[in-house]
């Protein structure tokens, strides 16, 4: 189907039919336009796909299950009660929405978003995973995000002579619960 | 998280600001080492240092110093912890220039004056846009340059002088906010920042102090222990609230209070003549919150005198709101308070009254009048009646109690007790 211009289309909300995305593994999920231009990345997508007319626009970065997650925090950002949320709820809002996930999965869906261009999602996972970090030991952090320990041993000395300040208060979580 | 791109791991890390966490992250590989310096802010607890022992050869000042000069753009700093103001010179002269927000506690006011003193060291830190300092101790001049983008000020406990206080606010001359909580040693304030639009005084003392404010955008005022209060200028102004727990409100000067919303006044004693010029120029008011308990001019508390009830709605037109306790209920139970109340009287805008009782004097008088804003004020809501202590060894508490559960059910939908 010809199409005038892609902006007059971009223009007209709830008239339009909803797009489709297909994942890497082959999924297919609807997403209104509107809430669609929340991501860059799928707005440049779809300028490519009206060139060449065919109807779903692959995301090949992206798993399925992780795409429809994405989308169901797209549409929640788009509801126009979403706007008027204070501070204190949105945080709410955003610990509701990852709690119980791993660190890792989080990590995914941080880079997921990063990759569509959602810049408010992709700052909320980071947010989210910091405050997972806070309070835990260097041991946890680095069994938690599988980091490797390069620092050589005179190194690694050195580093825990000049913030033993840090461990004293002896409180530092060990817990392993977001594995 | 090895194959991620250091801008990543630094947008991570730049969202910790707890300094135990940063140190934290400091230790777990050196690509999170190498991120500490794009940190934002830092955060310092107060017992953060309580088990530093001695023989690990590090003191909390030294600790603070590496943190700070550890980070390269340095723009929140937040130290609740004990440090000298060497200390802090030596953080300031690192991180300076790029703080935008800094909060210290100072716990300085029953020091004497250190050499540099903390409040002087804080001149390197230009281009601050908020400060909060707890604990002040600031009775001369501090050496402070202009800190042209600081905003917002806030000082909480703290023991002042006026003229020193005076040459801090001329040194912030964009400021917007300003918040004095808990100070002490004022007698006379004068404030006339241009762009002021918030300001919140609570002055500890006999609460004598002298208030002028020039400020014509000020927008919201609340002052707590002051006698003479002087705001000319006052076209923005919305929330204003005049309260005095220690001394009495003597004399009060406003400007035409034409925006004014919001009136709270509050006080064991007030002047007549400063309750009446408030209540009379607040005539645009839509809440009104009035806990001032006697009035007099001198040492000898008195109560109010009467006050018409036809009068008194019809100059306030607007009020939607009104929380009375129990002098200003009283006034308005006089024996002719309700002389003027007429079919033809109405209250349209009132939709919430409460009202604290105290005394069971007056007792028919007080039931006509609550039964008057039911009759009169059709668009009443909800009316709370508290009762406080009540001297009840008379059996007319009783009575008036009794009187005033009937009025209940008689109104349930609307009046509640408590």
């Amino acid at each position: 189907m010809a199409t005038s211009s892609s902006n007059t289309n971009k223009a007209d909300h709830s008239k339009n039919p909803p797009l489709t995305l297909r994942s890497s593994d082959g999924k297919e999920l609807k997403i209104f336009r509107i809430v669609a231009q929340q991501s860059s990345t799928i707005m440049n997508l779809l300028d490519l796909e009206e060139e060449s007319n065919t109807d779903v626009i692959p995301v090949s970065e992206v798993d399925g299950s992780t795409l429809e997650k994405l989308i169901e925090l797209m549409n929640n950002h788009t509801e126009k009660s979403f706007n008027y949320l204070g501070v204190k709820e949105r945080k709410k809002f955003y610990n509701d929405f990852f709690a119980n996930w791993k660190i890792l999965d989080v990590l995914n869906f941080g880079l997921v978003a990063n990759y569509l261009g959602v810049q408010v999602i992709f700052d909320e996972a980071c947010q989210k995973m910091a405050d997972m970090i806070k309070s835990k030991s260097v041991e946890w952090v680095r069994k938690v995000f599988e980091i490797k320990n390069d620092f050589t041993p005179e190194e690694e000395e050195d580093l825990k002579k000049e913030n033993k300040w840090a461990y004293e208060r002896g409180d530092l979580d060990d817990g392993d619960d977001a594995i | 998280m090895e194959s991620l791109p250091d801008a990543i791991v630094q947008h991570i890390l730049s969202l910790i600001s707890n300094a135990r966490d940063v140190a934290s992250c400091n230790c777990v590989s050196k690509r999170w080492k190498d991120s500490t310096p794009y940190l934002r802010s830092l955060f310092f607890s107060r017992g953060l240092f309580d088990r530093l022992s001695n023989g690990s050869g590090d003191t909390p000042d030294a600790v603070l110093c590496r943190m700070i000069s550890y980070v390269v753009k340095l723009e929140e700093l937040v130290v609740y912890c004990p440090f000298t103001s060497s200390s802090l010179a030596s953080w300031l002269s690192s991180a300076g220039c790029s703080l935008s927000k800094l909060e210290l506690r100072l716990d300085n006011i029953s020091d004497h004056d250190e050499i540099p003193s903390k409040l002087d060291c804080l001149r390197a830190a230009g281009n601050l846009e908020s400060l909060k300092l707890w604990g002040v101790l600031m009775v001369r001049a501090p050496k402070w340059d202009v800190f042209d983008r600081l905003k917002n000020l806030e000082i909480v406990g703290a023991r002042l002088a006026n003229a020193a206080l005076s040459y801090a606010l001329h040194a912030c001359p964009n400021l917007t906010y300003l918040l004095l909580r808990g100070c002490e040693g004022l007698t006379t304030v004068l404030i006339d920042n241009p762009y002021l639009k918030q300001c919140k005084l609570d002055f500890f003392g006999a609460g004598d102090c002298s208030l002028e404010i020039e400020s014509s955008k000020l927008e919201l005022l609340e002052v707590q222990g002051c006698s003479y209060i002087r705001v000319p200028e006052t076209s923005f102004l919305k929330d204003l609230s005049i309260a005095n727990n220690s001394g009495r409100v003597r004399v009060v000067e406003f400007g035409m209070l034409a925006a004014l919303d919001m009136l709270s006044m509050r006080g064991v004693q007030w002047h007549w003549s400063a309750i009446s010029k408030m209540l009379h120029m607040a005539n645009k008011v839509k809440n009104l919150y009035m806990k001032v308990e006697f009035t007099g001019d001198s040492d000898v508390f008195h109560p109010f005198p009467e006050i018409d009830f036809v009068d008194f709605f019809n100059s306030h037109p607007k009020l939607h709101t009104f929380d009375m306790h129990g002098a200003m209920f009283a006034a308005l139970c006089q024996r002719d308070s309700l002389k003027n109340v007429d079919s033809r009287f109405d209250i349209p805008a009132l939709e919430e009254v409460v009202i604290t009782v105290r005394s069971p004097l007056n007792a028919e008088q007080k039931m006509s009048t609550l039964e008057s804003l039911i009759k009169y004020a059709k668009n009443l809501r909800k009316m709370r009646i508290k009762i406080l202590q009540m001297k009840s060894c008379h059996s007319s508490s009783d009575d008036f109690f009794d009187d005033i559960c009937k009025f209940r059910r008689k109104n349930r939908r609307i009046v509640s007790i408590e």
